[in-house]
């Protein structure tokens, strides 16, 4: 069904708003992403770069009122959470949620094996895993101490995202959108984490980097960047474009959007 | 099932219970101080009768359809139905994981069915309370004696007080296992009545004593009533560790009360865990008497569609530094109802009292219902005191979190019910008790037909 040609993701005038109250935050969306690409979006607070990330991996709380999504072919926006991750979707969490009393090597393994039974794969028996667990476990530096802990409980905010690096690396995403994985993390976490999303691109691995700063995109270089801006992509362009934005802000690109709209 | 009599109205059912117990006393044999107090009991109940949800200690527990149903006492003499329903029942304690070889006595309908050989040395007794009154009462006299109750159903137990189990542990002796009560309620008695069963549970460990008691409750899934007391007198720096299981059927009444005291540098450590029945109270409470005393309550609730779990406790500071831990914990679902009454007095000589109390409810329905009424009584000022109370829903962030990794709706809420009541689970010591109560957290959940994995 799927070959190189087919795009992983392709986005064609999105429009969503908070179901609350209705104000629309995505205004026309169009991004399409081929196997194998890092896209990056960037843009000021408010300008809807997380609710991309929450309406393309269906958290409640949003209503689309126009546009498609399809993910290798197949229409997204009708698929439940849990059937967009078994599909391959994955979501890294801008603030990774705390679940205690549940251990995070026990969540870990339910979650790789509900993903694998959907691909039809056997399940992992617990000494499977756990050899699986420890090599990826390798790639962020997790620390044993952290898998028996309850999901996130106590965690720094580099061990979180390392964990939701971790997620990442062990339900094989075709697709994976990293939420402002940056936001709150030093140089060294930063790099951690970095690396290991960068162990994870293979050519055939689609990436959608949502980031307020250019910082991280030194260690995950997008093939292309755009800019968000009022709930719409209003410039997009090579890495280059983000070294722009991090010299001269996001204001000029405001002003520009404004221009053309006029 | 076959029709049970119904009392005209709730006096009615007060004197058929009060001619009852006087039947049943008349027929006993025992020295004059049991006799007495059997009739106190009987004089105590029908002057409170049964409680009404106008009385604030009862405003969440309906007793009404059980103060109306007419409950009789299965006869002495066991029958091979009952015998068979019991060894049934008893099976599924080993299935659920509770196969501990140690020592065991099993009631069924309040009559001692069955006792697991053991050896235990001359100075810890486990026995047949039932059998003690009748070979030395002496032995159980003054615990017996010691604690009139105004409540009507520590009143009706008295009234009935024939059976239960008995634990004594020697001077500076520790229990090597656990000992462990089994209540079985089955419908296989000869009478046709829905039975009830009043069963007496004494509990006496003298100075520096150790031991563990699981009390675990089955039955089958008709119309009951247990109406359970256990008596636990600490002496000076005993350590008592009390589980109590209750997983009786879909019918069951169940009405139990523990009373803890503590002389100087006794400790405690009580658990309730209440899955089973319809209508359901459990209540504890403690005395702390003695300087340094201590105790730890655990409790885990669960009331489905049609049950209806109250939980009381009261922790009475009566001795300067005496510490108080508790946490209780309620699941609701369907149109489940529960209550958490947990009162902590501190009275005007307990200084240095330490004691904190947490009551955390989870709803899962729009039906369900949970009362909450944490109470601090304080009467001094040197004290360091904390309660807090909270009743929510599964947490949507929480859930989001683990659907978008792939776990469906129904295993992300179950995992999660689950964690919330692990945290109490875990408190237990013995493994095969910890097993057997996950393994029945597990199996109450709603969706734990999906299994968690699913």
């Amino acid at each position: 069904m799927t070959n190189v040609h087919t795009p992983l993701l392709e986005i064609r005038n999105l429009h969503a708003s908070i179901e609350e109250d209705g104000t629309e935050i995505l205004r026309g969306i169009d991004l399409k992403i081929l196997p194998g690409e890092v896209h990056a979006v960037m843009g000021p607070n408010g300008s809807g770069k997380s609710t991309l990330a929450h309406v393309l991996s269906g958290r409640p709380g949003y209503r689309v009122t126009q546009g498609t999504v399809s993910f290798l072919g197949n229409d997204l926006l009708a698929m439940k959470p849990e059937e967009r991750a078994r599909e391959g979707v994955f979501l890294a969490f801008q603030y990774p949620v705390e679940i205690p009393g549940v251990s995070n090597t026990y969540f870990l393994r339910t979650a790789v094996n509900a993903v694998r039974r959907h691909r039809g794969l056997a399940e992992l028996d617990a000494m499977d895993f756990l050899q699986l667990l420890d090599e990826k476990a390798k790639l962020v530096e997790m620390e044993e101490a952290l898998l028996n802990r309850s999901v996130n409980e106590g965690f720094s905010g580099g061990e979180k995202k390392r964990n939701e690096v971790l997620q990442m690396a062990l339900l094989d995403p075709r697709l994976a959108i990293l939420d402002e994985t940056d936001s709150g993390l030093d140089i060294d976490a930063l790099r951690i984490a970095a690396g290991g999303v960068n162990a994870l691109r293979d050519g055939t691995r689609g990436f959608l980097v949502i980031t307020h700063y250019q910082r991280l995109l030194n260690y995950i270089v997008p093939d292309v960047v755009h800019v968000l801006s009022d709930g719409k992509i209003v410039k997009s362009g090579d890495k280059g474009l983000a070294l722009e934005l991090e010299a001269k802000g996001y204001g000029w690109i405001e002003k520009e959007a404004a221009a053309a709209a006029l | 099932m076959t029709g049970s009599a119904k009392a005209a109205t709730i006096r009615d059912g007060v004197d058929v219970l009060a001619t009852q117990a006087e039947e049943f006393a008349s027929g006993l044999a025992g020295p004059p101080w049991l006799t007495k107090l059997r009739r106190a009991g009987v004089a105590s109940f029908v002057k409170t009768g049964f409680p009404s949800q106008h009385d604030e200690e009862w405003h969440y527990t309906n007793v009404l359809p059980l103060a109306r149903t007419v409950f009789g006492l299965a006869p002495r003499d066991v029958t091979i139905a009952e015998r068979t329903q019991a060894v049934e029942l008893e099976a599924r304690l080993g299935t659920l994981g509770l196969s501990s070889p140690g020592p065991r006595l099993v009631f069924v309908n309040g009559h001692l069915v069955r006792r697991t050989a053991h050896t235990l040395p001359a100075e810890i007794l486990f026995e047949n309370l039932g059998t003690v009154l009748r070979l030395a009462p002496e032995r159980v006299e003054k615990a017996l004696v010691a604690a009139p109750s105004a409540h009507p159903f520590v009143a009706l137990n008295d009234a009935f007080l024939d059976t239960g189990a008995l634990v004594r542990v020697g001077k500076g002796l520790t229990a090597p296992d656990p000992l462990v009560v089994v209540h079985l309620s089955t419908s296989a008695s000869a009478t046709p009545a829905p039975l009830m069963s009043h069963l007496r549970n004494l509990v006496v460990l003298e100075e520096h004593a150790a031991a563990t008691v699981i009390e675990v409750f089955l039955g089958t899934d008709e119309l009951s009533l247990t109406n359970a007391v256990t008596q636990a007198v600490l002496g000076e720096n005993a350590r008592l560790t009390h589980i109590k299981v209750q997983l009786e059927g879909r019918q069951a009444y169940h009405v139990g009360n523990l009373f803890l005291s503590h002389a100087r540098g006794a400790r405690s450590t009580s658990h309730v865990y209440s899955f089973g029945g319809a209508t359901v109270r459990n209540e504890i409470a403690a005395t702390l008497s003695g300087e340094g005393s201590g105790t730890e309550m655990y409790g885990l609730f669960a009331a489905a569609a049609g049950q209806s779990v109250d939980c009381h406790t009261v922790i009475d500071h009566a001795a300067p530094r005496a510490d108080s831990l508790e946490l209780y914990k309620g699941i609701l679902d369907g149109n489940g109802r529960g209550a958490f009454d947990g009162k902590v007095i501190v009275r005007e000589g307990a200084v240095k009292t330490d004691a904190r109390q947490t009551n955390r409810n989870l709803i899962l329905s729009d039906e369900a219902l949970v009362d909450s009424k944490p109470q601090l009584e304080i009467h001094n000022n040197d004290v360091r005191c904390t309660h807090g109370s909270t009743t929510g829903r599964i947490d949507s962030d929480a859930l989001f979190y683990l659907r978008s990794r792939g776990l469906s709706e129904g295993a992300a809420r179950a995992l999660l019910t689950y964690a919330f009541g692990s945290e109490v689970v875990s408190k237990v010591a013995a493994p095969d008790v910890k097993a057997l109560l996950e393994d029945r957290l597990h199996a109450w959940l709603p969706a734990a037909d999906a299994s968690v994995n699913g």
